[in-house]
């Protein structure tokens, strides 16, 4: 027995004895994070939480003032506090600038801090002077002035005029720079879709400088209405440094950037930090109530764990965060809710090929899906069902009156197939939906409408995920997606510019000549706006009866915010949203005038 | 006897075209009996064959059927009527299981076996043959072994897409090379054995001497490597479907659920943690499975 055993020990561990003790070890680790979390303690309490009452807090002083100048509420924290303090995670793109002139989908946060557009909207999305304090457009609708207020300032003791601007419109349509949002003004600004294409030099660009220097000019292919509002992207970078450096990437290190926002750059450090302070030279219009933006960088981890621990101020809220928010009462009434950029998820087809040519296999399609239900058992609070294009709140929308066209009938549907000769789904080619993205609704989504389908119609029917790059690919293939699913927000606030993607030629190749004559008719109007409302009204209409889309949810955004965030800008707006809206806390809008931290950050938050 | 000048009577010599030389029943029932006395090759046998009937029977055994959805009942605790809760759509939790176990199983069985079909007539072709057939396959198991098979994997799903035919094919696209490897092996150890030499003697041809003489004795060591790669093969489709690169909605699988189930692992953690847990545990079971028969086959090479 003893050698036996001293063998045993000579020979070392078996292998049979190894995966005995792994299996061990391996359930442990499975079954400890469920035991960790059933034993953890409640988190401290905080204000966050009921049952805790904060101390006494230090207020701002009498005739305190923010870093610009502008008296503090009474119920303000100190000015020392008076910074905003979020969490930021790079993706897998990571951030290439500071300026939307260099970059609009890898800008970093605080992106807009360092120039300000010629307007800006206000939480209702209504039009607001930016950097310029007046417009006009000439009587044939083709060319727009904006007036540049004088003596605002770079801080390199440099006046911002109209040169800064047309060097900024002439980098971003600059085929060398490559733009990444160089589709937004093809067809709108004057040459511009043949200057980015290299057809035509900078100089034929439709934005140049006026009768003096104060003055921008751009003209557009077309009357084009809502042009001011497309200015809301018109963040300028200085055409001096511009010269100097050869992209608006100067505004990356602390040493070069130069700035003629409320803001200077105080630390970018992609791995750590980034944080702007306030620029002394600021003779801006906002009247900012913060004097600093701080955002950590993170790259895993919770969001929600990291609000609930106090280190930071405010959230965007995921799907997978809802269950655990609406269980918390507490939370419920931190929660702000608003439609962000109107974002719209829609199906969409190949309808030149079977069995999607037929509207009423499209038809069928849509009345078989219960987004009632999805919106509800799925995305609630963070949605709401779509009948339509146009979202409750956007310009012209008519949600309500389109909602019978395409709205849940399962017995309407069934018909309807039958009709196109599948009844009961008999003999339906499998079709596979192709879904842009996969994480979050945009896994479950598709997986529920699918769900829907296939339940109603007696169909079969799987999904295809895929990144946004190899989606547009295949898109752009010669149409190679028979039948997809994809979302679109808007990119300025006018139903021509969600109607449009639907457009003959566009994105999608449903051509309606009828449809797109609405467009064009009603697009220029700018002294009929009830005759210009029904017209997109009866385009839109056009579009939900043909089912050339099959609209799903309209994404609402959920943010959380801590107590002792304060302002008038958090409050509901005439559509009933709250929490930041669309512009969000930049100088794309004028939250900064109203939002500051109350007394209470100085004992709450951490960090 | 030979003392006592008795002859002893000559033996009969063995015809070559005779009965093919086979495994006396006493060393299977050996092995067999060796297997049976291993308590967690045991084990790991009984769970294999539960997954296995849960796997083939799913459409008996699931409540519901697999894609049935009621949006109303999303993330339901565990119920009468739902025994592992919803999902996040709604669709029974048990019955998603049962599917998964299905597509890890028809992932973890087809791909060794396939893998095996292409990889050891592959490898014993160029140890039989040699010269500049076995000098390509070497060289182009090289190639294949320094690329990771995930990196190839995933590159596969990203050119020609995902679905489950598509994921065994490129499961088995780098799968073969380890079959391969070790067949050859074999076959360069066993064939200058004195009973292959013997039987070559006797005019064997190459055909009867390799399916006759060396993969029987060859056998044991590949059917252990085929049984443990199917942990590995179960896992790597686990994986990819993590990664969202697995087999299509609405089909289920084990890896796939993980993935949902990360998003509400706050609220529900049971909706990843069962499904990782049934990962773990047929790895496991497969891995004792294939000890025990390396063990019960060839007791020599027990550590």
């Amino acid at each position: 027995m003893k050698s036996e055993l001293q063998n045993e020990h000579r020979r070392g561990l078996s292998r049979r004895t190894f995966l005995g003790r792994s299996a061990v070890v391996v359930g442990g680790l499975i079954a400890a994070p469920t035991v960790l979390e059933a034993c953890a303690p409640e988190s401290t309490p905080g204000p966050s939480r009921p049952g805790a009452s904060p101390e006494p807090s230090a207020t701002a002083a009498a005739g305190e003032e923010s870093a610009f100048g502008v008296p503090l509420p009474a119920d303000a924290a100190p000015q020392a506090n008076q910074y905003v303090q979020i969490t930021a995670n790079p993706g897998a793109n990571g951030w290439r600038a500071m300026d939307g002139a260099e970059t609009a989908y890898q800008a970093a946060p605080w992106t807009h801090s360092f120039g300000e557009g010629l307007v800006r909207v206000n939480k209702d999305l209504e039009l607001l002077p930016g950097n310029a304090s007046a417009w006009e457009v000439s009587s044939d609708g083709l060319k727009w002035t904006f007036d540049l207020y004088p003596g605002i300032m770079w801080s390199d003791d440099t006046e911002v005029t109209a040169e800064d601007y047309v060097a900024t419109y002439q980098y971003e349509a600059d085929p060398a720079h490559a733009w990444d949002l160089s589709w937004f003004y093809s067809g709108i600004i004057k040459n511009w879709t043949q200057v980015v294409a290299g057809e035509l030099p900078l100089s034929d660009l439709g934005v140049t400088v006026g009768a003096d220097k104060y003055k921008v000019v751009v003209e557009t292919e077309r009357p084009t209405p809502y042009l001011p509002l497309m200015m809301i992207y018109s963040w300028p970078v200085q055409a001096k440094a511009l010269k100097e450096h050869g992209s608006a990437t100067y505004n990356l290190d602390p040493a070069t950037n130069i700035s003629s926002g409320p803001w200077l750059l105080e630390e970018f450090s992609p791995d750590r930090r980034i944080a702007v302070k306030p620029n002394p030279k600021y003779t801006g219009k906002l009247l900012p109530l913060t004097d600093s933006l701080h955002a950590n960088v993170v790259t895993g981890g919770s969001d929600l764990d990291r609000y609930l621990a106090n280190e930071v101020d405010y959230i965007n809220l995921s799907a997978g965060d809802m269950p655990a928010v609406l269980a918390d009462a507490t939370l419920m009434e931190q929660l702000k809710l608003n439609p962000a950029d109107f974002r719209t998820f829609y199906l969409f087809f190949d309808v030149t090929k079977a069995p999607f040519d037929d509207p009423k296999v499209r038809l069928a399609f849509a009345k078989a899906i219960d987004r009632e239900g999805i919106v509800n058992g799925i995305l609630a609070p963070l949605a709401v069902p779509a009948y339509s294009m146009l979202a409750p709140g956007f310009p012209d929308e008519n949600s309500a009156g389109l909602k019978s066209i395409q709205g849940y009938d399962p017995d309407a549907a069934k018909a309807l197939l039958a009709e196109a000769g599948f009844a009961n789904g008999a003999g339906f080619p499998k079709p596979t939906l192709i879904a842009r993205g996969s994480d979050g609704p945009n896994a479950t989504v598709p997986e529920a409408v699918v769900a829907s389908i296939v339940q109603t119609l007696g169909i079969e029917a799987d999904i295809q995920h895929l990144d946004v790059a190899p989606f547009h690919e295949l898109l752009g293939n010669n149409f190679g997606i028979p039948w997809g699913y994809v979302s679109y927000g808007f990119d300025y606030l006018d139903a021509t510019n969600m109607l449009g993607v639907w457009r003959s030629g566009g994105q999608y190749n449903w051509r309606n000549a009828e449809f797109d004559g609405l467009l064009e008719q009603g697009g220029p109007i700018t002294d009929d706006l009830a005759g210009r409302t029904k017209i997109m009204q009866d385009a839109e209409k056009m579009l939900c009866e043909q089912a050339a889309g099959i609209f799903v949810y309209h994404a609402l955004a959920g943010q959380l915010h801590k107590p002792y965030r304060k302002g008038a800008h958090l409050e509901a707006n005439k559509n009933g949203y709250t929490g930041i809206q669309f512009g969000g806390e930049s100088t794309v809008s004028d939250a900064f005038n109203f939002l500051y931290q109350g007394k209470d950050v100085v004992t709450t938050r951490k960090g | 006897m030979a003392g006592l000048g008795i002859q002893e009577p000559l033996r009969p010599v063995v015809p070559v075209t005779g009965p093919a030389i086979s495994v006396a029943p006493g060393i299977a029932r050996e092995a067999a009996r060796r297997f049976f006395a291993n308590r967690l090759s045991v084990v790991g046998l009984v769970v294999v064959v539960l997954i296995g009937l849960a796997a083939i029977f799913a459409d008996v055994l699931a409540p519901f059927p697999r894609d049935y959805a009621v949006f109303t009942e999303t993330l339901d605790p565990p119920s009468a009527a739902h025994p592992l809760g919803t999902d996040i759509i709604g669709r029974d939790f048990l019955t998603r299981l049962l599917h998964g176990a299905r597509t890890s199983m028809l992932v973890g069985l087809l791909v060794p076996l396939l893998s095996g079909f292409i990889g050891i007539p592959l490898g014993a072709l160029a140890a039989w043959r040699g010269g500049w057939i076995d000098f390509l396959f070497l060289r182009l198991v090289e190639i294949m072994t320094a690329i990771p098979s995930l990196i190839i994997a995933v590159i596969l799903v990203t050119i020609l897409g995902s679905g489950l035919d598509k994921l065994i094919f490129y499961f088995v696209l780098v799968g073969w090379i380890p079959e391969a490897r070790l067949a050859r092996a074999q076959f360069v150890a066993l064939r200058p054995r004195e009973f292959v030499l013997s039987a070559r003697a006797l005019g064997a041809s190459d055909w009867r001497l390799a399916t006759q003489h060396i993969l029987p004795n060859a056998a044991g060591p590949m059917i252990v490597s085929l049984v443990l790669a199917i942990p590995g093969a179960i896992f790597s489709e686990a994986g990819l479907s993590v990664l969202g690169l697995g087999v299509r909605d609405p089909i289920p699988s084990w890896g796939k659920m993980i993935a949902e189930g990360a998003a509400y692992v706050r609220s529900v953690p049971l909706l990843a943690l069962i499904p990782t847990a049934l990962i773990a545990t047929t790895m496991l079971a497969y891995t004792f499975v294939g000890d025990g028969l390396r063990d019960a086959i060839d007791p020599g090479s027990k550590p």
